[in-house]
């Protein structure tokens, strides 16, 4: 896999990094609390400041594309894209419609890194959305499982999410519990973009499968995109998310937890590990 | 994270009448009545997608399309409709191979 170091980053990044105060070093391009770098086929904003604790924060409700990346008790925080799906060119037009460029794109990053909605930004209008993506893309079934994505509209969030367990049993043994939460976790680090997680909802929990966009510039392409990338996850982790939930179907490999759940300790620093494109 | 213990997540509304929690429970036989599998679904899951996932769960052969059919009232479903809108709580419904009846030119 090429180095960030080794690829030449085509002009509109370069031109808007330089805007926005990166500079380039030995990892990638460089500001105050935060690494920009490229494989050619994606690109990562990985935010290096003080890392925070799992627990300090809830990963699932975050604006932007912002996930924990890795394992441990403090994973590396990333905003990444397929580079294929931001626009090389900007137009006179984006002053009223901002599109995904570089500059919108790293825009977006800088401008939800702390947790903030962006103030000027809105949601899009309900039919717009279904415009951009109908209610039919939405339906998801691989093999025996079955699921209707929805989008989460309010004026402060927008973000695409599959059900994954509608309610997580109260009478869930421990070893299950340990097993889904092994899944999870390889679920996390399996698939870009997507955060798998728990939700709860008038006294309810459940699991779900969520790309956040609040924050982000109108464009076509990258909610379509991420709906792939979305329903590709959602259909690795559903079956077996099912099975583990089902307190009716007793099972004498699930009666122990996971023997050892916590990653070796090159895996923690290696981005490339457990990333599936 | 843990799922033993209550996290302080909100689950975001959903724009629309139902949300995507909104579940309902229907039992599904083949024609035969050999075969038969319960399972839980939203009330807005494609039609079509759901014939599909029971024929899955009950071993059915996957060359094969399927629909589904009210039980009680002997009425196929209508798969450009989501389920929810034609079934209720409880259903049951036979999942039937989809062929055509009609004639032919030949």
């Amino acid at each position: 896999m090429p180095t960030a170091t080794s690829i030449v980053m085509p002009a509109p990044w370069e031109e808007a990094l330089h805007q926005f105060g990166f500079r380039p070093g030995d990892a990638g391009f460089q500001v105050e609390g935060f690494l920009f770098r490229s494989d050619g086929e994606w690109v990562t904003l990985e935010s290096i400041a003080a890392r925070q604790p799992v627990a300090s924060c809830d990963p699932m409700d975050a604006p932007g594309l912002w996930k924990p990346a890795g394992a441990g008790c403090h994973p590396r925080r990333v905003f990444e894209s397929l580079t294929a799906v931001i626009l090389a060119e900007e137009t006179e037009f984006d002053e009223l419609e901002p599109r995904l460029t570089p500059r919108s794109w790293l825009q977006w990053a800088l401008d939800t890194a702390a947790g903030e909605v962006p103030a000027a930004w809105a949601a899009p209008a309900p039919n717009q959305l279904e415009e951009w993506v109908s209610p039919a893309a939405l339906s998801l079934q691989r093999g025996a499982f079955v699921r209707q994505g929805a989008w989460v509209v309010r004026p402060d969030r927008l973000a695409l999410e599959f059900p994954i367990i509608f309610t997580i049993p109260n009478d869930l043994d421990a070893a299950r519990a340990a097993w889904l939460e092994s899944l999870l976790r390889e679920a996390n680090q399996r698939w870009r973009l997507v955060r798998f997680g728990v939700v709860q909802s008038s006294g309810r929990r459940s699991l779900a499968a969520r790309i956040d966009f609040t924050g982000a510039p109108r464009s076509q392409r990258l909610f379509s995109t991420s709906l792939t990338a979305l329903k590709y996850g959602a259909a690795w982790l559903g079956e077996s998310a099912e099975l583990l939930a089902d307190t009716g179907q007793p099972l004498e490999a699930l009666a122990a937890p996971p023997p050892h759940t916590e990653p070796r300790k090159e895996q923690l620093h290696d981005p490339a590990i457990g990333n599936n494109h | 994270m843990t799922l033993q213990s209550e996290t302080t997540t909100k689950t975001l509304p959903v724009n629309g009448k139902e949300t995507i929690e909104d579940t309902f429970t229907l039992t599904a036989r083949d024609i035969t009545g050999t075969a038969v599998a319960t399972g839980r679904f939203q009330r807005n899951a494609s039609t079509s997608a759901v014939a599909k996932a029971l024929a899955t769960r009950m071993l059915l052969p996957q060359n094969t399309p399927w629909t589904l059919r009210d039980s009680q009232r002997g009425q196929f479903l209508d798969e450009q409709q989501p389920i929810g809108t034609q079934v209720g709580e409880g259903a049951q419904v036979d999942v039937v191979p989809k062929i055509h009846l009609g004639g032919h030119n030949d």
